[in-house]
């Protein structure tokens, strides 16, 4: 049996789905390989259940990513129940939801959270007489509280469908009456009566539900289809997606009034509290500067001394283990290839994922804890009217900050922006910010170069990643993503208390997913590595770093970076090591240069130019592939390397000038 | 008559019409409540003036200016 759980944003999906895989015998649970659901498998009364933990969606339309992805699952995959999750505080638009899920002719139950508020403040609710005008079972539940899931369960596992007798709580005539006429007409050219959600969407000019439709049949004539919507629409005052929506809200507001809920009261204590706080936290004048503190404590329990000491902790231990299996596979007697496999390519490589790691985990967690309590919508609500100038909106800021963690979950996380425009301009500017794994090279090149003025060249470089961000979506915006007027409209939700079990699984399910995904190709990005730098081209062991094939490739291309400054072959063969791994870039220049030939072969300036270079090309064979899996097309991701490493050599070539004519 | 990003802060306005062109917005707007008929309050304004908190059907959303001028209302008492 499979079962997607679904509802709006912020009801507590995840957390049913939590509580629903922690508390019964898990078969198999697959977290963190991807944001669009998990899934776990569960043996409830000897049968195994499989759970489909859906985005949280508003509607079923087709105007955001995560409403196509929810439809996509509901109507093409074997879903044999849908579990509707509703917030009782916030009934009225989490009904909208439910309306259109009793039209997809599946089985709905809805389940009631945080029912909890209601017995609090003294009210009921008439379950039974709910579920009459719904047509579908109705359990209150709470999540949180863990109340209600058996019940939950019991009726999920029910085969009684004596419940499941409406297929639209829709009651304007004219509107059933067009649809009826679409049916009507489908059914003659294919003798197949068309369900009623994606008839009606046809009303809508819902491009998914033709698609669909004529997927199954292949008679239909979008140009008929077209008519009977034009005709039908003659006759009413308005047009279609607005009666429906209306419509929709009107019999929402009737239902609710029928019930007597209680959940104003709910909804009004907790909005007074929010608007209290937001006095201050979403203030004209106060807003950014708080944001600015809050963020600068974010980054400062990250990246300052606290973060720095974990990272070095770790850091001692994959050192620590190199020695011993160096030690260990020197005193069996293995050749010198397999130690240096294991001790120069493999270990290093894979070791440094989880260097990064206390960085990147310290990073997430503040930014899930925010978002758990309600404060990232507010800021993209605060920062909005900025973004846009470069062309992103105030969505766009989550998947930014997580940048400066590491850009693989950055990516991922553009998902959540509306349109694919918005989505491709993010993802081609969230690589200049800054990751953590940058970081030890600018460290590197400060304690040689300028250990007087630590402070002020790390920030320099975070803050040109910013610069460059900001002006390269200005010039995007004006060229090839010209802005389009996509609608920037966001929930502002009522502050919550964030529970540590929640905020925990949604960083275990990112670290789960950047180990995974980083770990394997910067193990093959390591091994990569070491095999350039172990041979020479034609396979023979290279005597010298110049001899290797990185060393060779280094000297092809050196040209391009003479006029960066930059012209050595082995500075070259760093940039080529950094392209396929950042991590391997400190080691490289360790066995490349010694410390009296870096000072040798790099000036000051040079240095920091190789730094801003460092800070703007393409961060690592990890990103490559999440852009090609989150652009999709070979042209956008070739566009988007390409635009980087250009980007990389014009910035670095403009502060080369610039560094050269003022010193 | 007017537009929903006219309106000033605090004041209560019910909707006549939306008349946005652009397909996305305006199944955005419908899907977030905002229908003929429903009442919405005007909260506040973000830094820089936009975009706008309003309140409608016991929630609130953050809307653009730009998103809100399709939006025809008529001012009202509450």
């Amino acid at each position: 049996m499979k079962i997607a759980l679904l509802g709006n944003p912020n009801t507590g999906t995840t957390s049913l789905f939590n509580v629903i895989t922690n508390t019964y015998a898990r078969i198999g649970n697959f977290p963190g390989v991807t944001v669009e659901k998990n899934e776990g498998t569960i043996v409830y009364n000897k049968e195994s259940i499989g759970f489909f933990d859906l985005p949280g969606i508003y509607s079923l339309s087709q105007f955001s990513r995560k409403q196509v992805i929810s439809r996509d699952y509901i109507f093409n995959k074997e879903i044999d129940v849908i579990v509707n999750v509703i917030d009782v505080s916030n009934i009225e638009r989490n009904l909208y939801l439910t309306t259109q899920l009793i039209e997809t002719g599946k089985k709905v139950v809805v389940a009631l959270n945080f029912y909890d508020l209601i017995e609090k403040s003294g009210g009921t609710i008439d379950i039974k007489f709910f579920e009459k005008i719904l047509g579908c079972r109705v359990v209150p539940i709470s999540a949180r509280k863990n109340k209600g899931i058996d019940e939950l369960l019991d009726v999920v596992c029910s085969s009684d469908n004596e419940l499941n007798n409406k297929n639209t709580l829709i009651n304007q005539n004219d509107i059933l009456d067009a649809v009826e006429a679409i049916q009507d007409y489908v059914y003659s050219v294919s003798n197949v009566k068309p369900d009623f959600f994606n008839s009606m969407k046809l009303l809508e000019d819902d491009k998914m539900s033709l698609k669909y439709l004529k997927n199954i049949n292949s008679n239909i004539d979008t140009k008929e289809i077209d008519r009977i919507v034009k005709m039908t629409n003659e006759n009413v005052e308005n047009s279609w997606d607005i009666l429906i929506a209306q419509n929709r809200y009107d019999v929402i507001e009737n239902i609710i009034k029928k019930l007597i809920i209680d959940e104003n009261i709910i909804a009004f204590e907790k909005h007074e509290k929010s608007l209290k706080v937001d006095k201050i936290l979403t203030n004209r004048v106060f807003a950014l500067p708080i944001f600015f503190v809050i963020m600068f404590a974010v980054f400062w329990i990250s990246f300052g001394p606290f973060g720095t000491w974990l990272t070095d902790w770790v850091f001692y231990l994959v050192v620590a283990f190199i020695s011993f299996t160096r030690d260990f596979l020197t005193y069996v007697n293995a050749s010198n290839w397999v130690v240096s496999f294991f001790c120069d390519g493999v270990i290093p490589g894979v070791g440094m994922v989880f260097t990064f790691l206390p960085q990147i985990l310290i990073l997430y967690f503040c930014l899930a804890l925010l978002e758990d309590i309600g404060y990232m919508s507010r800021i993209a609500f605060i920062v909005d009217r900025t973004l846009r100038f470069v062309g992103l909106s105030g969505k766009a800021l989550l998947p930014i900050l997580m940048g400066f963690g590491c850009s693989v979950p950055a990516l991922m996380a553009t998902r959540t922006l509306n349109s694919e425009r918005d989505r491709r301009l993010a993802i081609i500017l969230t690589p200049f910010v800054s990751c953590s794994a940058r970081l030890p090279i600018y460290m590197f090149f400060v304690a040689i170069f300028f250990p007087n003025a630590k402070v002020l060249i790390l920030f320099s470089l975070y803050m040109l990643g910013i610069i460059v961000l900001l002006i390269s979506g200005f010039i995007l915006k004006k060229t090839v993503l010209r802005d389009t007027d996509s609608a920037f409209i966001i929930e502002i939700p009522p502050y919550r208390l964030p529970t540590i079990r929640n905020t925990t699984l949604k960083l275990y399910e990112i670290a789960g997913g950047y180990v995974k995904k980083t770990g394997f190709l910067l193990l093959v990005a390591s091994i990569i590595i070491w095999f350039g730098q172990y041979f020479t081209p034609i396979l023979a062991v290279a005597q010298s770093q110049q001899e290797s094939i990185i060393g060779v490739l280094g000297s092809f291309i050196s040209p391009i970076f003479e006029p960066l400054g930059l012209g050595s072959w082995q500075i070259s063969a760093v940039l080529i090591i950094g392209f396929l791994a950042k991590e391997a870039v400190v080691p490289a220049l360790a066995i490349l240069f010694t410390a009296q030939t870096v000072g040798l072969a790099f000036t000051p300036i040079t240095a920091y130019i190789f730094m801003v270079f460092t800070l703007l090309y393409l961060p690592c064979i990890v990103i490559f592939a999440t852009i090609k899996k989150e652009m999709g097309t070979w042209k956008w991701t070739a566009f988007t390397i390409f635009l980087q490493t250009l980007v990389a050599w014009i910035g670095a070539f403009i502060i080369y000038n610039l560094l050269n004519f003022i010193f | 008559m007017t537009r929903l990003d006219k309106i000033e802060i605090n004041k209560y306005c019910k909707v006549i019409d939306i008349q946005t062109q652009n397909i996305q917005a305006r199944g955005r707007i419908l899907d977030m409540g905002i229908t003929p008929n429903v009442v919405i309050k005007v909260v506040k304004n973000a830094p820089f003036g936009d975009p706008i908190q309003v309140r409608l059907r016991n929630y609130n959303i953050g809307i653009r200016k730009a998103d809100a001028e399709g939006i025809i209302v008529e001012e009202i008492d509450y």
